[in-house]
């Protein structure tokens, strides 16, 4: 069989091509540590995802340090939880699933990309170094609303970051002179201790308490309030703690309503 | 001169094969041992060096440069220690 | 009596049935043609007079029609044409080709209605699963059957095409096989193993399925036998339009082929190393081990090769017509080519658009680069330059060829078909780069409206607002370009029978098949060696999945089969066989 010279060396250089293609692609994998979506996660009933520990409750969780993992359920059209948000300069592996048909899981302008397969859990690990805010996108066809089907993604400041959770359980009306009491439950889902003021205005009074909440421990506050000092009439009270705020409304009235001393 | 492969067909099928082409526009006849197709050489040459640069565009800028990039865990907890 | 030497004067009844695919296959251009640019429009936000929730019967319909129907009809009767003139004989039983003709337009039928069913609400047949129908989608049983009997039509007729052969075989005992032949024959090998994944994706899980006989199936198990057929069948498409350029391009340039032997070596290269390779499209898989995604991305690198030997071989067998032309120079000899044929230049141009398609492929081969491109409107980018441009391109341009052949009439207007195939390539130009650059962005493909609530894709160059025009703009021009095209075709059928038809030949060769190695011929051999690459590269991950999903599915307890040492060995396995075949394809060449 006779090749042209030309064609010989033509051959050499597509050659010299599709190595040079397979080791730059290897250096990305081995050099700079860039990891393919695998099958290091066991598989996962797409029905039961309501009973399993991770996805029954799509979360941020924080593991270490600075290491966090995403839970992420997509499904049609939605993906929870949804803004996703971590803090910057941390390592975050997302574990998402699907419960009914085949999605992707896709941050928009960035590397950050995997198809999402019922029965399948992608687990992807990514540095997050600077704060941004981007977008999630769906992109494999998922039914009839697939354009719809968006979420976000927010890096915030390190500072700025804490996973700290607000409830509070107050009265809603007080008999003058009886005592109103106002229960702040602070959780505080990150590892290190939170230090924090739980405060509360109410009337013209503002009472403040501090607390300090180990991780991943929740704390109550009780404040008492006499009423007759606020006097009869409804109270606005807001109780604070850091950026988070609940407010409602207290009632003192000299007779209740509702006659519940029969 | 050769005339392509004619000798080594069958007759039936030479009939089909198209020895000469649009002779009306043609002008000579170039056989096997005489023609070296350099401008295929330089053409092919040039796309080469399309494909490679553009690979390395593509490589390094517009997929290393958007960043983050899933990266495997085992070596960030080496990296981290 | 006629004095021409066309195809319809030596074979008549064969050049019924050509014209009859051909036509099928221009019916499946012109519906594909309109869903695609109410898609462009609708899409882009120009015009929109479709809820967007239909858009997606739409793109069903525009993916299904132009790369099943388009193509595939196509392919039938340029390998029906192929057969009959390299050999020099007509098909041996017209009844059995017309049989497997109606097998293949009845399946797409049934397919076709259960598509277009989804406009409507009167009945409940639906098929809006798009071209991949990825399980949990489920289309209507109608749809699944419908490709069904439209594959096992394109195997008879592969079975129609080796009949012919072995016939041919027993009087010429000693010849080669002729090249268009051995082409067909290659390609149709590959098909056979290739379509052996959809066949078994949908009879043995998605058919059953989609009656009710079994709950639930594995929807990795069954993407993944997807593609093992559906990177394989765009080498379908594109065989054809290879052989196009090998043994038709050459002559409307005014040349010969440049190798046989090395023309055979590329469609051996191609039967051997299509199937092996589809994992490529699931880099970005869950369930899939990085060892397994990493041997496909080997075996698709090195399935460049045909391709860029093509590139060599065909360019040059363009260079020796110009030259023969008077052409001279290093660059020259490109202005003595014949641009004022659209037959040439609708190929040349096929194949400038399918070398960029190259480069696109590429990337789209290269595994962790895939988290920048998957999924994304690259990808909508990369195929409308291979299938939508190096395959359709070729094919309405050798229409134009064709039309006299199978008709017996002279084509109605050269310089209307010239205009097309230009019109086609600008139009191309711009809407398949600005789907790139808007794939680059993180523009995902397949949705109605990529407009999101949340954010905006943000576009270093440019605009999003300036991506969208291109599109729209391009496929403005494209549907033009398809106007354009059927006109000719109206036009031609109407004209008067003419005796004045350029005779049924194809190009010669400057290196013949008698410098090709006699082992390139041996079929078996190749077929064999497809077989066991198949099996290195499937079965792991085949057992790997199965292992863990469940051959149904996660309910469905998984098969008692122990996979600890799979993936190493699989590994070992394959790296082994990657550098075999290089050797192969060296030892090939170097022959």
């Amino acid at each position: 069989m006779n090749v042209h010279t030309y064609e010989k060396v033509w051959l050499i250089g597509a050659m010299v091509l599709i190595v040079g293609f397979i080791v730059t692609i290897t250096y990305g994998s081995v050099g700079l540590g860039i990891a393919m979506v695998d099958d290091s996660e066991e598989t996962i009933e797409p029905s039961e995802l309501d009973e399993d520990e991770r996805f029954a409750d799509p979360r941020v969780e924080q593991v270490g340090e600075n290491e966090y993992e995403a839970y992420v359920v997509a499904q049609t059209f939605i993906f929870q939880p949804d803004p996703i948000e971590v803090p910057a300069g941390s390592e975050v592996t997302f574990y998402v699933t699907s419960p009914d048909v085949i999605h992707s899981f896709s941050i928009v302008g960035t590397n950050v990309n995997t198809m999402v397969i019922p029965g399948e859990v992608a687990a992807m690990t990514v540095e997050f170094d600077e704060p941004g805010e981007y977008g999630v996108v769906c992109n494999e066809y998922c039914g009839s609303g697939h354009h719809t089907m968006e979420g976000e993604l927010h890096v915030v400041p390190d500072e700025e970051f804490d996973m700290t959770e607000l409830s509070v359980e107050a009265d809603d009306e007080v008999e003058t002179g009886d005592e109103a009491t106002i229960e702040v439950e602070v959780e505080n889902r990150m590892l290190e201790a939170l230090e924090t003021t739980v405060a509360l205005e109410i009337g013209d009074e503002t009472l403040e308490e501090d607390v300090t909440i180990d991780g991943g421990e929740a704390e109550t506050t009780t404040f008492t309030i006499d009423s007759a000092d606020l006097g009869e009439g409804d109270h606005d009270w807001t109780v604070t703690v850091d950026d988070y705020e609940d407010s409602g409304t207290l009632t003192v009235a000299d007779e209740l309503e509702e006659d519940d001393d029969e | 001169m050769r005339i392509g492969a004619v000798d080594y067909i069958t007759a039936s099928l030479s009939e089909r094969m198209c020895a000469m082409t649009d002779e009306s526009e043609q002008r000579r006849e170039i056989g096997h041992d005489e023609y070296d197709p350099v401008g295929t050489l330089a053409l092919i040459t040039v796309y080469f060096l399309i494909i490679a640069l553009l690979w390395v565009f593509m490589y390094f800028v517009e997929f290393l440069g958007n960043e983050p990039t899933v990266v495997g865990t085992f070596l960030t907890v080496v990296g981290l220690a | 009596m006629t004095m021409s030497n066309a195809y319809i004067d030596d074979f008549p009844a064969e050049a019924k049935l050509v014209r009859t695919a051909f036509y099928s296959s221009f019916l499946a251009l012109a519906l594909g043609g309109v869903f695609g640019i109410i898609q462009t429009l609708h899409r882009t936000g120009y015009y929109r007079f479709i809820d967007s929730a239909d858009y997606y019967t739409v793109l069903t319909a525009h993916g299904v029609f132009l790369v099943i129907s388009f193509t595939i009809f196509f392919l039938v009767g340029v390998f029906t044409w192929a057969i009959t003139t390299s050999l020099d004989r007509g098909v041996e039983d017209l009844r059995f080709s017309w049989g497997w003709y109606g097998l293949m337009a009845t399946g797409i039928t049934l397919s076709g209605v259960a598509i277009l069913a989804g406009f409507t609400d009167a009945t409940d047949i639906s098929a809006s699963v798009l071209f991949t129908f990825y399980a949990p989608l489920q289309a209507h049983p109608m749809f699944y059957l419908g490709l069904v009997l439209f594959v096992v039509g394109t195997w008879l007729a592969g079975a129609d095409w080796f009949r012919s052969w072995w016939a041919w075989k027993q009087e010429n005992p000693d010849s080669r096989i002729p090249l268009p032949t051995f082409m067909v024959l290659t390609t149709m090998l590959m098909w056979y193993i290739a379509t052996l994944g959809v066949a078994a994706a949908i009879l043995l899980f998605l058919l059953p399925w989609s009656l009710g006989l079994v709950d639930s199936v594995n929807p990795l198990l069954t993407r993944t036998l997807f593609w093992f057929f559906g990177h394989p069948v765009v080498y379908f498409w594109l065989m054809p339009a290879y052989m196009m350029w090998y043994v038709l391009l050459p002559k409307v340039s005014g040349g010969k082929l440049f190798s046989d032997p090395l023309a055979r070596v590329v469609f051996v290269l191609f039967l051997i190393l299509s199937v092996p390779t589809g994992i490529h499209h699931q880099y970005l898989d869950p369930g899939i081990a990085e060892g397994f995604k990493f041997i496909a991305m080997t075996n698709t690198m090195f399935l460049l090769l045909p391709s860029l030997l093509t590139a060599f071989t065909v360019v040059a067998s363009m260079e020796h017509g110009a030259r023969q032309r008077g052409g001279e120079g290093y660059f020259g000899w490109l202005t003595a080519l014949p641009w004022r044929d659209p037959v040439f230049t609708g190929m040349a141009l096929a194949g400038l658009m399918f070398a960029a398609a190259g480069f696109s492929g590429m990337i789209n081969a290269g595994m962790n680069i895939n988290y920048l491109v998957h999924n994304t409107f690259w990808v909508v980018g990369h195929f409308h330059l291979t299938v939508g441009t190096a395959v359709a391109l070729t094919f309405m341009a050798v229409t134009y060829w064709f039309l006299p052949q199978i008709t017996g009439r002279a084509l109605w207007s050269r310089s209307v078909a010239l205009g097309q195939v230009v019109l086609w390539f600008v139009g191309m130009t711009f809407m398949s780069n600005a789907m790139h650059r808007g794939g680059l962005l993180g523009v995902p493909r397949r949705t109605a409206e990529p407009q999101y609530d949340g954010f905006e894709f943000e576009a270093a160059v440019g605009s999003m607002g300036e991506l969208q025009a291109q599109i729209a703009l391009g496929g403005i021009l494209l549907t033009l370009s398809l106007v354009l095209f059927f006109a000719n075709v109206f036009g031609t059928a109407l004209n008067g029978r003419s005796d004045e038809l350029p005779a049924n030949e194809y190009a010669g060769t400057l290196s013949g098949p008698e410098d090709a190695p006699l082992v390139l011929d041996n079929l078996k051999l190749w077929t064999a060696i497809a077989v066991v690459l198949v099996i290195f590269a499937y079965t792991f991950p085949l057992l790997s999945i199965v292992d863990r999903g469940g051959l149904f599915g996660p309910d469905i307890n998984p098969l008692p089969v122990s996979l600890e040492t799979v993936h190493l060995l699989a590994f070992v396995l394959e790296s082994h066989v990657t550098g075999t075949l290089e050797s192969i394809a060296w030892l090939g060449v170097n022959r």
